[in-house]
């Protein structure tokens, strides 16, 4: 069942001068984790906060359990938050933060002492629920912050950067907890984040947004492996995608992209949409591949691409490799335990299987005929 | 030749001690790294070398010279600043000449060092641009070539990288290596990100709560860490440690973990116990020497455990499991594809295994 659903939002600010959000469709299933994910300015606070009430609508609609909630206030939604500000008051205690939603329904001293210690358990607080606010540390905030989201049954919990305060570690830790009771529990909830290691880890489905345009919807999978463009293709994956100028030849009734002085083949699959594409001998393409997906040659390989070590970066779990191709810098990553010197020849090859061809013009994945990615 | 030495220095500001008896030196042509978290001391010890602030106890010298009652202008030390400000109004050229000329070289030596460093940091040809008219990274080459061009003892950065983006930073840290291979400069460079200090390092201090933790090569640091503190600074995910008790029945070595017992080789037994004087430890192991397996074989180190999470770190998974309520992450291929509460068995080699005292966290060995 859908749970919430946009249709055809826009949010203005600034008497239409400003759009923030433009034309967005999205739904979310019950028992979903949604993440949007964009960089700042992209539009995902202003949609969190239309969804919550907190902001105006300019067009469209949003539909919760069904039900049209465009002119609910805030309080009349049943959606629960959590917010990067953490807002707590700073004169109770974490318990009676977190005992907040319950205190105001008038629940019974008892049953709220039993649900604070549950999600306080759950979420690794329990020994500083005594202490205030300005006594406990940013990550406990954070934690109580969302503990306090989680407290009262709703159709809906938000969350604002959630993992933002937090160190590496703590929020290795934490993401996995949070993950643990929205499946556990069962809850539907969307979080925003420009975090894109985040999304790819916690979200059932992520939807990327940049200036304010959804650019694509899909599960981390897709968005890893089969980006619709050139923004999504560069916004996710660390180390980013290499993106290669490349031409298209027709030699017979195959295609070959020529870069480098090098001619790599196009994999079968491609051959419609190449057909379609293609306009002439030195037809401009962009290439774009994950620094996973390159190889350091086999003897006796063919299709390999000649370059020099621009420098190479051993990390410790893995090896971080720059080849310059002519004037082009390529990144490889390796698994430990590859050492290499500054200058040295090297040969690297390219999954073919992995490489994504782009319109340079439109950014656009030109996609193959067929294939799951082809969706 | 040493160029760089500090030795037993003490800071305190009131009754907070910053720095506890720090003693490291640094050679000609190294880059030497200082990585530690927020709060370990980093910032303070920069300061102390470069003389803006004063050391409470201890002596720092530089060239053999003991500097510690040295003005920070007569120490020669370069302080290369997070904040990386370039005058607006002034092109690339003046900006990086601003330094010698604050000096009153000669115009003919200032342009021969200009060209020079511009030349090694590949900003030649955007001299005559004025900084609007630059990228990013091309920006903070010009700010690391202001930096760089007044000739110093010992160059002190700051976290000169960490408010990049993520993508800028990959770039950057390349740059910067590769600069550093071309042009050997005497560099003290405080992090806390674990990837620059093994990518950038010919050796790295660990610091925490102004304590020294292990001085190494990279691979020491990030293969043989001294105590339970290093090993779990780098690695992301960091190493895994969990305590057990080491067991010996009918002859036989036993890592009991929890209900879990994991049997451990003579040797490795024999060489753990002339080590120990208690049968309790810590045992550490990185995240890729653990691997999972959805079909369990009888030799397997971890039978039949259930998932307690599963999430995709762009080029691979990472797999939890709950071992005697401890958290273990493993870092598996993309292919490998498991749920929440999907039963999965767990192997790893003997020597992968790092063991720590269980009391003082130290290496065992």
């Amino acid at each position: 069942m859908e749970k919430l659903e946009l249709k055809n939002v826009y949010k203005y600010y600034v008497q239409g001068t400003v759009e923030a959000v433009k034309n967005l469709n999205l739904s979310l299933k019950s028992g979903e984790l949604l993440a949007i994910l964009g960089p700042s300015g992209c539009g995902k606070s202003s949609t969190l906060r239309m969804i919550a009430g907190i902001e105006e609508i300019t067009k469209g609609e949003i539909y919760l359990d069904g039900e049209i909630i465009n002119w609910l206030s805030a309080k009349e939604r049943n959606i629960a938050l959590a917010f990067e500000t953490y807002a707590l008051y700073p004169h109770l205690s974490l318990f009676e933060n977190i005992a907040f939603p319950l205190r105001i329904r008038g629940r019974k001293d008892q049953e709220v002492r039993k649900e604070v210690k549950k999600i306080a358990d759950m979420l690794d607080i329990t020994n500083v629920l005594s202490k205030l606010p300005s006594e406990v540390s940013g990550g406990h905030q954070q934690r109580t912050s969302l503990a306090r989201a989680l407290i009262r049954p709703a159709s809906l919990y938000l969350l604002d950067e959630p993992l933002s305060h937090l160190d590496t570690q703590q929020r290795t830790e934490f993401r996995v907890q949070i993950k643990r009771i929205q499946k556990t529990q069962n809850l539907t909830m969307l979080f925003v984040t420009h975090d894109q290691l985040e999304a790819l880890a916690l979200a059932d489905r992520i939807a990327v947004l940049n200036l304010g345009v959804l650019q694509q919807i899909g599960t981390p999978e897709e968005i890893y492996e089969y980006p619709e463009n050139l923004f999504v293709a560069d916004f996710v994956g660390e180390p980013p995608m290499n993106f290669i100028k490349a031409t298209l030849i027709r030699e017979k009734n195959n295609y070959t992209a020529k870069l480098y002085n090098q001619k790599l083949k196009i994999p079968e699959n491609y051959k419609d949409s190449m057909e379609k594409f293609y306009t002439g001998d030195g037809t401009e393409i962009m290439l774009g591949i994950r620094p996973i997906y390159i190889y350091i040659s086999k003897p006796g390989e063919n299709q390999i691409i000649s370059g020099e070590v621009y420098v190479f970066e051993d990390v410790g779990e893995s090896g971080i490799l720059t080849v310059q191709i002519g004037d082009a810098l390529i990144r490889v990553e390796l698994s430990p335990g590859y050492s290499f010197k500054l200058g040295e020849k090297v040969n690297i090859t390219f999954d073919l299987e992995k490489i994504l061809i782009f319109n340079p013009t439109t950014g656009e994945r030109i996609k193959p005929n067929y294939s799951k990615s082809a969706k | 030749m040493e160029v760089l030495r500090l030795e037993n220095v003490y800071k305190n500001y009131g009754k907070n001690e910053a720095i506890k008896n720090l003693n490291f030196s640094c050679e000609e042509e190294e880059l030497f790294v200082i990585l530690g978290p927020s709060g370990a001391g980093k910032t303070t010890t920069l300061k102390l070398i470069s003389g803006l602030e004063e050391v409470t106890k201890g002596k720092i010298f530089l060239k053999n010279k003991l500097v510690n009652n040295l003005e920070p202008k007569d120490r020669n030390v370069s302080m290369v600043f997070e904040d990386y400000a370039l005058y607006p109004h002034l092109i690339v050229y003046k900006n990086i000449s601003s330094p010698l000329e604050a000096i009153h070289l000669p115009k003919g030596e200032i342009d021969k060092k200009v060209k020079e460093i511009a030349r090694v940091l590949q900003i030649e040809e955007l001299l005559s641009r004025f900084p609007s008219m630059i990228s990013g990274g091309q920006k903070q080459r010009t700010v690391l070539a202001r930096s760089l061009v007044k000739k110093a003892n010992e160059y002190l950065m700051d976290e000169p990288i960490a408010h990049l983006d993520a993508k800028l930073r990959y770039q950057m840290r390349g740059e910067f290596k590769r600069i550093q291979h071309i042009r050997k400069m005497n560099i003290l460079y405080a992090t806390h990100d674990f990837r620059e200090a093994l990518s950038l390092g010919d050796r790295i201090l660990i610091l925490n709560k102004g304590v020294t933790q292990q001085i190494g090569s990279p691979q020491e640091i990030f293969n043989k860490p001294a105590n339970i503190f290093v090993a779990n600074l780098l690695g992301d995910p960091p190493t895994n440690l969990i305590e057990g008790i080491l067991k010996v029945k009918d002859g036989q070595y036993f890592l009991q973990i929890g209900n879990i017992s994991i049997s451990l080789s003579k040797s490795l037994a024999d060489e753990l116990l002339s080590k120990i004087n208690q049968e309790k430890l810590v045992v550490g192991i990185r995240p890729f020497d653990l691997h999972c397996y959805l079909k369990q074989e009888e030799n397997m180190k971890i039978l039949n455990t259930e998932v307690y999470m599963s999430e995709i770190a762009g080029h691979y998974n990472i797999i939890s499991i709950k071992l005697n309520n401890t958290i273990i992450k493993i870092r598996e291929e993309k292919s490998f594809k498991v749920s929440l509460g999907d039963k999965i068995s767990v192997d790893f080699k003997e020597e992968k295994l790092d063991f720590f005292d269980a009391i003082s966290g130290n290496r065992i060995f």
